[in-house]
């Protein structure tokens, strides 16, 4: 039950988001795409270059650079 | 439209012109999400008439133009697709600008059928702002092959506002829009919107800024009091300072608007609240409004309404053959518009010198001095036919073959295999796209060499 980082989620495994530890704005932008605690968000397909990876939550399909995914705590 | 418009009106260019400033013009803005369809509803509705308009002081163009229904003139604003108007990026202060301070006689607020929850945000963030909106639900075909139905009137009942379903290359739905446009601008339907229920912590917090915010801002405002109040209690800085901006008074340093803040943040202290948790609860309000809505109007009829589009995303994307089948795929496209605008090129420029011989034998038989032939002949008549026989074929291969590769959803798998290459050049994915259309004018250019 240890919190980690969205960006270290493998594909297919379905996770909860506990927590976004970020700055005031990327928070808002997060929100607005419907990031928000207790959500669940699962990891879908990794760009074949680059750490680029898309995540399906709330029945969407949204893209995350690692270096915003990991600002994002979830639980198993 | 245009269709819609010559059955209307049969009268000339001129005629519609003249009766522009005879009847009533009212103003209509197109708002919504990315990717819903918005410019396509535009362009229908507006037809061939619209002009991009360069507005002062902003670097991002929106696209105005006029239609129009009965004896009434709309004119459509399209304004950037956002996801909010709280974040800030430059196309949302353009889009939270407009609505806020272009005060518009309706709102056409454009969401995508197949993700209702998620656009549901916006509806109901510009909802605090002005009363006149109509929600159009756009791309239902795409619904409807993806099993999902929706309860329009439902929806409309919950959402307090008139609800129609589009699908935006149909000229017969963009009929239906433009009556409803039309009875909510001659206040034949009064939109009545149902807010969002917020948090109790958020309503009381509201509800203690309000009346301060009532006595500082001048009533020309009054549809932002509760807008105001809401950027105040999340401490939305930056989309505050805006708003002074426009209206000239300082919001966040008066001294009467501080103490309430103030007031509210002990409030908060005392339940254990923390202050910079309000913008999540503000937004988690508006999701579970959204979350509630969506599960009573939408129905799934088959549960994974998207696995096939999965099996066919993960090979797009995988790292083996995510980059070979882009190349080969744009290859594809590029050798086909090079190659196969030889043969119109070749006919064109057949046809070109075959007129060109006439137009010598016409203009010597009126015996035009030399050097008047020479210019329009060897200058104008030989550039123009060499462009439009050079430039023209590649154009009329690339650009549709190009759509139709947009249309089958495969731009964006490009975009999100090039991202980190982009990144590099401190940009996202997304220029992928204008990149590949640039490469449409290199096709011609090399060509030539």
């Amino acid at each position: 039950m240890n919190n980690q980082t969205l960006d270290t989620i493998s594909l297919g495994k379905t996770v909860t988001i506990s927590r976004l530890n970020c700055s005031k704005l990327i928070k808002r932008r997060l929100l607005d795409l419907g990031i928000i605690n207790s959500t669940k968000i699962t990891p879908v397909l990794k760009s074949s270059i680059g750490n680029l990876v898309a995540y399906e939550i709330r029945n969407n399909i949204i893209a995350l650079r690692a270096e915003d995914a990991c600002l994002i705590e979830v639980i198993n | 439209m245009e269709l819609l418009n010559s059955s209307k009106k049969k009268g000339n260019t001129q005629k519609r012109f003249n009766s522009r400033y005879e009847n009533n013009i009212y103003t209509v803005t197109l708002a919504g999400n990315p990717n819903v369809g918005k410019s396509t509803i535009f362009n229908g509705l507006t037809g061939l008439r619209q002009h991009t308009g360069n507005w002062t002081g902003k670097t991002v163009t929106y696209a105005t133009g006029t239609c129009s229904y009965e004896d009434n003139n709309f004119e459509f604003v399209d304004i950037p697709g956002t996801y909010s108007l709280m974040s800030n990026s430059e196309e949302e202060e353009i889009a939270k600008d407009h609505i806020c301070f272009n005060k518009t006689d309706c709102t056409v607020i454009v969401v995508d059928s197949t993700r209702l929850e998620r656009s549901l945000n916006l509806v109901y963030q510009i909802m605090e702002i002005t009363n006149n909106i109509i929600v159009c639900v756009n791309l239902l075909d795409e619904a409807q092959k993806k099993g999902i139905t929706i309860d329009f009137e439902l929806l409309s009942k919950r959402l307090g506002v008139p609800v129609i379903g589009t699908n935006g290359k149909k000229i017969k739905s963009l009929k239906k829009l433009l009556k409803i446009i039309n009875d909510v601008c001659t206040n034949k339907i009064f939109p009545t919107p149902i807010k969002a229920k917020y948090v109790p912590i958020i309503e009381e917090s509201v509800d203690m800024i309000f009346p301060t915010v009532k006595k500082i801002i001048p009533k020309k405002y009054s549809h932002l009091y509760k807008w105001i109040s809401l950027g105040l209690i999340e401490n939305n800085s930056k989309s505050i300072s805006n708003i002074e901006a426009k209206i000239g008074i300082n919001i966040l340093n008066n001294i009467e608007i501080k103490n309430k803040l103030e007031e509210i943040y002990q409030m908060l202290d005392k339940r254990n609240v923390n202050k910079d948790d309000l913008n999540y609860w503000i937004v988690s309000s508006i999701l579970f409004n959204s979350e509630n809505i969506c599960n009573e109007v939408c129905k799934f009829k088959k549960n994974d309404y998207n696995s096939r589009d999965k099996k066919i995303d993960k090979i797009l994307t995988s790292k083996i053959w995510g980059i070979p089948i882009m190349l080969t795929l744009l290859g594809l496209i590029f050798w086909i518009t090079i190659v196969g605008a030889n043969y119109p090129s070749q006919a064109l420029s057949t046809f070109f010198t075959w007129l060109e011989g006439y137009i010598t034998y016409g203009l010597e038989t009126i015996n035009t001095p030399n050097w008047l032939q020479s210019i329009l002949i060897d200058g104008v008549y030989t550039t123009a036919s060499w462009v439009i026989s050079v430039m023209l074929p590649p154009m009329a291969i690339f650009f549709p073959l190009f759509t139709l590769l947009e249309d089958l959803g495969y731009l964006p798998r490009v975009s999100f295999n090039l991202d980190s290459c982009f990144k590099k050049a401190c940009s996202s994915g997304k220029q992928a796209l204008t990149m590949c259309m640039g490469f449409g004018c290199n096709a011609a250019r090399y060509r030539r060499s």
